[in-house]
């Protein structure tokens, strides 16, 4: 008989608990910038992000190592624009068209938080290579964590 | 003559934790004798010591004669509380069987089996998965493991490693977009699967209710949880670990019925040590 109250005291305590969401409700694609020599973080100075398709300004005027972008739903690819303002007067904004291909699959999170979209990236483009030194697919799976590293801008 | 008096009082005194500790392992016959001898003249000492070895000598033999066996049965365990839980987990259904050995009444080998079965339609999309589990591991027994006990009631802590194979279907899934206005999508996956390992480390409580019929809570955490794949999509429920989530670690309870199927070396033995 202690036993069975034991089992019931357990189960109606589980059941009464009422949970809330506590994870990620976005999956955010993380570009971080790193410095090619030191292999360390790299703060890109005036940097203003902006979503091609809705014009929607992501980051305005910021100095950041790391900016998380967000993924098209219907498409399977998103295009932003990065634009570098010059540090001082008189010298020339520099901007290129940052592209990800991506795939996307909805991910069952929790009863209490639902779905929400998860993608595999296929590759990462951009249009002015002379921007930076080098960049890398760092890893594919944009996932509903916060500031994972997806895309790695080497200067 | 009062100074060898002297060390040999000190010489008892020296070798009482030692009787006492004697009288804990051995006889009770051992226990009336090194009482009488404390009480007794320091002439008798002697005398005792050789009522001592005799008594100590007679035991080992009977412990050599009559040794018990090591292997003291199986034990087979029906856990109810998550067929349960069903009503109380969101229609969650999960069930475990298990079969340990007893070596000594210490150490109790454990491979455990369980199956999952979820189906549930959510307004904005639906999540059918099922799998099974397996946990292998051993038990140590801190309870009651002299040969000539009454009951056979455990408490026990161990651990575990355990697998699961689980496939999992999400579909009619309804999402919106907030970043991209108006943008709004209702797709489904494909059937997955996913193989996932873990540790537990679990402590048990058995209890002897009649003969070969016991009653037993067990209580497990749950962590170090791993793909063996990576996956984009990973099953929100895994068979045997519960809910996926960014927590490291997740709590178990086990509420179990079990019969043990006695050995007969056991029975023979414990016959022998009645007459």
């Amino acid at each position: 008989m202690v036993f069975i109250g034991v089992v019931m005291t357990v189960l109606v305590s589980v059941s009464s608990c009422k949970k809330n969401c506590y994870s990620p409700s976005r999956s955010l694609a993380g570009v971080l910038f790193v410095d090619s020599v030191t292999r360390k973080a790299y703060t890109v100075k005036n940097l203003t992000v902006k979503a091609i398709d809705n014009d929607t300004i992501l980051y305005n005027n910021v100095s950041v190592s790391a900016v998380y972008l967000p993924l098209h739903l219907s498409k399977n690819e998103t295009t932003y624009t990065f634009t570098i303002a010059p540090e001082t007067e008189g010298g020339s904004a520099v901007t290129y068209n940052l592209t990800l291909y991506h795939g996307m699959e909805p991910q069952f999170v929790s009863p209490e938080c639902g779905c929400v979209p998860t993608y595999l990236l296929d590759s990462v483009k951009v249009d002015n290579n002379a921007a930076f030194k080098k960049m890398e697919l760092y890893n594919k799976f944009v996932q509903n964590i916060e500031q994972d590293a997806h895309v790695k801008i080497y200067y | 003559m009062h100074m060898s008096r002297y060390i040999i009082n000190i010489l008892i005194l020296l070798t009482m934790p030692a009787m006492a500790m004697a009288n804990i392992m051995n006889a009770d016959t051992i226990h009336v004798a090194t009482v009488d001898s404390i009480a007794s003249d320091t002439v008798k000492l002697v005398q005792v010591d050789s009522v001592f070895a005799i008594n100590r000598a007679e035991h080992t033999a009977d412990t050599i004669a009559l040794k018990m066996p090591v292997y003291q049965g199986t034990y087979l365990n029906l856990d109810i509380f998550n067929p349960i839980a069903t009503a109380f987990n969101g229609g969650r259904f999960e069930f475990v069987v298990s079969a340990d050995v007893d070596l000594w009444h210490r150490l109790f080998p454990v491979l455990e089996y369980g199956m999952m079965f979820m189906n549930k339609d959510y307004t904005t999309y639906k999540y059918k998965t099922d799998g099974l589990f397996l946990r292998v591991g051993a038990m140590y027994n801190f309870l009651n493991a002299k040969p000539d006990r009454k009951k056979d009631h455990s408490l026990s802590v161990g651990v575990r490693y355990a697998y699961s194979n689980v496939n999992y279907t999400l579909s009619d899934v309804q999402l919106t977009s907030p970043d991209w206005k108006d943008e709004s999508v209702t797709v489904s996956n494909n059937k997955k699967v996913a193989n996932v390992g873990w540790v537990e480390f679990v402590a048990s409580l058995n209890v002897q209710i009649y003969k070969d019929f016991f009653m037993g809570i067990t209580a497990r955490v749950k962590t170090f949880s791993h793909f063996y794949a990576p996956c984009l999509n990973y099953p929100t429920f895994i068979p045997g670990f519960g809910e996926y989530t960014d927590s490291a670690v997740n709590f178990g309870f086990d509420y179990t019925l079990t019969y043990r199927i006695p050995s007969k070396k056991v029975k023979k033995y414990r016959e022998s040590l009645a007459q």
